[in-house]
């Protein structure tokens, strides 16, 4: 596999028991860029990520990340990683979680953690106990455990998930200036506007990639004006007999 | 093996843990109020027993026997009559009479006469037991006065222990462990299912932390309160409740740091097969429970069934028993041994703990 991807994979497959969550399924993300796994509920995008980052073995396949075989435990100080639950410890202030993680990758220097909390505009609320923050200050306190470490590769499992339309802004915003630091973001969600921000997108249905490309690309090729219409579109042609 | 991420993890679980007052104070006071109630229970003086005594014979023996039985510490005698001894039982006025039938005098003569009859209330435990001491103690000096001769009082040489040691002392060793193992259990189970169910495991594993520094971690983090629980109970039963004890007290620290180290990977273990907290909770009666019970530290393994004593054999607390009472009772060290078995036996369950503790890891992580 080449080296010129920040991430490459190849065939991968993964089944539970008789259900297939990903399958036969091919991918390359360039550096730098961010590139948004979008797809319903059960489309195989948090399975696609958990492969991709090595913490889940595949059934079948392979797949690179920064020119190295996964699972490499060497590399996962390198990637950042933001589950769709907030995983943080609600009885530890967000300072103490943000270190935890920083310390765990390897990373730590309090002037760090200062500036990862900073990033995500949580300054004020450092010393907050976790349990204490509205849901909003827990998403950008998750985040900030995911970027602590300064990762070359970041994985975002849904992570706008039940915040505010302003907050929502200010997150991607923020992604985008970590594409500027040339940080590559692979990004999962089912929100279809979204979708538009990302560098590249790939379209999940029932574990298959349907369909990839920019959004402007993918909204032309299914002669389509809304992101939505192109992925129902592309949806019920990959249900269509061949 | 990378110490700092071992040392991030223990540290963050002892932050957790110190900010948690409730657990805090619950793996302190609660040793402390169990173990005060034991010593307090254990130390109790029976009290008296209403015991009422029918004497139908005139003989000098009887008359002696009946003498003897009003003098017992334990024995508040009355006089009865056979009549009435079941309606005063039945009443609740005597909890048993002791008949000395007409011709009992006979006996010591070494003719054939009729033997001594005891009713008794039969609702508590202890009477018969207790009457049947008694009157034995009874009839020993009465059959020492008619031949001159006083009851023996042998001089007892102790090789471990001593005179003073209690119930309390014997007891005491273990249930320091005791605590120590279901209280590391229980948190690193509830810790885990946490890390579990708040989807940070799922961070932790997506980061360099291996396994084994997770058992570790994890270890290390609970043992810390562990140790202290441990110190903070054995000072309490050595200077407030005054336990006797012999032995060094940092080889009984040893024994506990070896036993949480199975109890935390049994708590890692036995999480993943729980859904809730109260689901953790539910293993004790069937993990921690038989365990008190086939221990040794109530009733001795070797009058157990063989099943049950080759059971016993495969519990830690069984180990931890052995090798508390070996320190604290008999006095030994590190160079006995038997210690050495123990604690040999304490590292082998801990080791098969780690292994089932990985597997469950993996499924968790699957």
């Amino acid at each position: 596999m080449s080296n010129t991807y920040a991430l490459q994979a190849r065939g991968l497959v993964k089944r539970f028991g008789a259900i297939t969550a990903v399958d036969n399924l091919d991918l390359q993300v360039e550096p730098g860029v961010t590139y948004g796994l979008l797809g319903p509920n059960a489309s195989g995008k948090t399975t696609l990520i958990r492969l991709l980052m090595g913490i889940l073995p595949p059934t079948r396949g392979q797949s690179t990340l920064l020119g190295r075989p996964v699972p490499d435990r060497v590399l996962r100080t390198r990637l950042g990683y933001m589950p769709q639950a907030l995983a943080l410890y609600e009885d530890l202030s967000v300072q103490e979680n943000v270190s935890f993680y920083a310390r765990l990758m390897g990373n730590y220097t309090p002037a760090r953690v200062e500036e990862a909390v900073g990033l995500v505009d949580l300054s004020a609320r450092a010393k907050s106990i976790v349990s204490t923050l509205s849901g909003g200050f827990k998403r950008r306190a998750s985040l900030a455990c995911a970027l602590v470490h300064q990762p070359a590769v970041l994985f975002l499992d849904e992570p706008t998930v039940g915040i505010d339309p302003h907050l929502r802004v200010e997150f991607w915003n923020h992604f985008q200036r970590l594409n500027q630091q040339g940080v590559t973001i692979v990004v999962s969600t089912h929100i279809m506007d979204e979708a538009e921000r990302c560098t590249r997108l790939g379209l999940l249905y029932q574990g298959r990639l349907i369909a990839e490309g920019t959004a402007k690309e993918l909204r032309e090729r299914a002669k389509a004006d809304t992101m939505e219409q192109a992925f129902l579109a592309f949806s019920d042609e990959s249900k269509a007999p061949p | 093996m990378n110490l700092p991420r071992i040392s991030a993890l223990a540290l963050r679980i002892a932050t957790q843990f110190r900010r948690d007052h409730r657990t805090l104070a619950m793996i302190i006071v609660a040793p402390m109020v169990i173990l005060s109630l034991l010593a307090y229970l254990i130390n109790l003086t029976p009290s008296s027993m209403q015991v009422g005594v029918v004497v139908e014979d005139a003989s000098p023996v009887a008359q002696r026997l009946a003498q003897e039985l009003r003098a017992l510490p334990l024995f508040q005698t009355q006089t009865a009559s056979r009549d009435r001894v079941e309606d005063l039982i039945r009443g609740g006025g005597l909890e048993a009479v002791i008949i000395i039938p007409q011709g009992y005098g006979l006996r010591s003569a070494g003719q054939s006469g009729p033997d001594l009859e005891v009713v008794v209330d039969g609702s508590r435990s202890r009477t018969a037991p207790a009457v049947l001491q008694g009157l034995a103690r009874a009839t020993a000096r009465v059959a020492a006065n008619q031949v001159g001769a006083s009851l023996p009082q042998p001089q007892v040489t102790y090789v471990h222990a001593g005179p003073e040691y209690t119930t309390l002392d014997y007891f005491a060793p273990t249930f320091i462990a005791f605590f120590s193992f279901l209280f590391v259990y229980l948190l690193t189970a509830i810790g885990f299912l946490r890390e579990r169910s708040q989807g940070t495991l799922e961070r932790l594993t997506a980061s360099p932390l291996t396994k084994a520094e997770m058992v570790l971690g994890y270890m290390v983090g609970f043992s810390i309160f562990a140790l202290a629980q441990a110190a903070v109970i054995l000072l309490f039963t050595v200077y407030v409740i005054g336990i006797h004890y012999q032995g060094n007290l940092l080889i009984v620290f040893l024994i506990v740091a070896v036993l949480s180290l199975g109890a935390v990977n049994m708590g890692i273990f036995l999480s993943t097969f729980a859904a809730t907290e109260l689901q953790a909770v539910q293993f004790i009666p069937m993990v921690i429970t038989p365990q008190t019970l086939l221990a040794g530290i109530f009733w001795p393994i070797p009058d157990m069934h063989p099943i049950f004593q080759w059971l016993a054999h495969l519990l830690p607390l069984t180990y931890a028993n052995f090798a508390m009472q070996e320190v604290m009772v008999k006095g030994k060290g590190l160079l006995d041994a038997s210690v050495q078995a123990d604690i040999g036996a304490l590292l082998l369950f801990a080791a098969a703990q780690v292994a089932l503790a990985s597997f469950a890891m993996r499924r968790a992580r699957t």
